[in-house]
């Protein structure tokens, strides 16, 4: 079998031409399968009467070919220049020039950045869609309130800043004054940080005792920014069964009478649409607070932009 | 909409001062129980001990807080020193409490 290999491709014959036979080691050449080479081997057979070396004289050892035996194909036409013996002056190295690397670097870190950026956005961006709902929302809703200056505050007024909701009431033992402090350190922060401004708002659930001016004076030890909302007892009601706070305030209290009221303690962050897109739970210190808010607030876009990206050609990605 | 009310002294709310002064005696009724052991001083057997040992704290306790205060302070305590003690117990046996970054202790 390996003379069989190696002696058609000592020739200069068209079969052997991609064989390179003078640095394949005899030995290597029986590691060769022999059906990888089937088809060249048949092909060889075919043509060996027609090689003049193909005689069964010419040993496995004279397989090196003399250079003026090479086949004419590989030959540039009126030279005898022979090109694998000439080098490339060329030295890989010099892709790696410091320039070149600082590129790659800054590039590199540079779309990485802006991808994570991207992406947050878009997961952020579908997590709010999801919470938005489609037609009646999950959490928010209709509601008809009175704050703290006994305006009529409605859940209309809710749109054209983001605003932060959180239901107490004002003798709350210990939990909704914590807060309350928590939300102005929340407020200020997102101002003096991120320049971002919103509504907080904090709505009773305890309206038999919380007045608007109670709430008022109440209010007055916490942050300036804050809006007390109050309302009748049905009304408060409704307005807490709309944002899924659990309200087990007695409908009939005596005057003077002492009670508590359990309630859910959360705060619900509201697009500028007036519309639900993110909740905040006390696993969250402030500073966890402030950047969740802040990541919802930058990936926010108008109901218009959502609307035409998911038109869009991308929009299977908001989808 | 109509809020008024004979007796508004009851139905102010306590303000910062307020709450901060009852946080106050709370703690410092607190710490007597500590000492006695108590951790429900709403049950019946320990009641006449606390009265004994923690009388005058109690006694400014309520001075300082409203009704609904007192007595849910002191419902809660139980739960508060029961999740105290889970927590001690698992760092007893090795376990780490890891603060994630932007999480409530």
């Amino acid at each position: 079998m390996l003379s069989k290999i190696v002696r058609p491709l000592a020739t200069p014959i068209r079969g052997s031409l991609y064989f390179p036979v003078q640095r394949v080691p005899l030995w290597g050449s029986r590691l060769v399968s022999t059906r990888l080479f089937s088809s060249s081997l048949q092909r060889m057979e075919e043509e060996k009467p027609k090689s003049p070396s193909s005689s069964p004289s010419s040993s496995p050892s004279s397989s090196t070919a003399p250079p003026h035996h090479k086949p004419l194909s590989r030959m540039p036409i009126g030279t005898e220049k022979d090109y694998s013996k000439m080098k490339i002056k060329r030295s890989p190295s010099e892709f790696l020039s410091w320039k070149s690397l600082a590129l790659f670097l800054v590039v590199g870190v540079g779309m990485t950045w802006l991808f994570r950026e991207q992406k947050k956005k878009i997961e952020l961006r579908r997590e709010a869609e999801a919470n938005r709902g489609v037609g009646k929302p999950l959490i928010g809703g209709p509601f008809d309130l009175v704050d703290m200056n006994g305006n009529q505050y409605t859940d209309k007024d809710l749109k054209g800043h983001f605003s932060l909701l959180y239901f107490g009431f004002t003798h709350c033992p210990d939990i909704c004054p914590d807060e309350l402090d928590d939300m102005g350190e929340i407020i200020d922060g997102l101002k003096k940080k991120y320049k971002i401004e919103f509504q907080p708002i904090f709505i009773t659930c305890d309206p038999g005792r919380d007045s608007p001016e109670v709430m008022k004076e109440y209010l007055s030890d916490f942050h300036p920014d804050i809006l007390g909302l109050t309302g009748t007892y049905d009304n408060v009601k409704k307005a807490c069964r709309a944002y899924r706070v659990y309200f087990s305030t007695p409908r009939d209290v005596k005057p003077g009478q002492d009670y508590l009221v359990d309630h859910s303690i959360f705060f619900y962050l509201m697009d500028p649409e007036g519309q639900f897109i993110d909740v905040l739970g006390r696993n969250y210190d402030v500073d966890g607070a402030i950047e969740k808010i802040k990541d919802q607030v930058r990936a926010y876009e108008p109901k218009e932009e959502r609307e035409k990206k998911k038109e869009g050609f991308l929009g299977f990605l908001y989808k | 909409m109509g809020f008024f009310f004979s007796s508004q002294e009851s139905k102010e709310p306590p303000n910062r001062s307020k709450r901060e002064k009852c946080w106050e005696s709370r703690d410092i009724f607190f710490q007597c129980l500590d000492r006695i052991n108590v951790v429900d001083p709403l049950r019946n057997d320990t009641q006449k001990l606390v009265k004994k040992e923690c009388g005058t704290e109690d006694k400014q306790f309520q001075k300082d807080c409203v009704a609904s205060w007192v007595k849910y302070f002191k419902q809660k305590r139980p739960f508060d020193k029961k999740k105290e003690r889970i927590l001690n117990e698992a760092k007893e046996e090795g376990a780490e409490v890891v603060q994630l970054p932007g999480y409530r202790k």
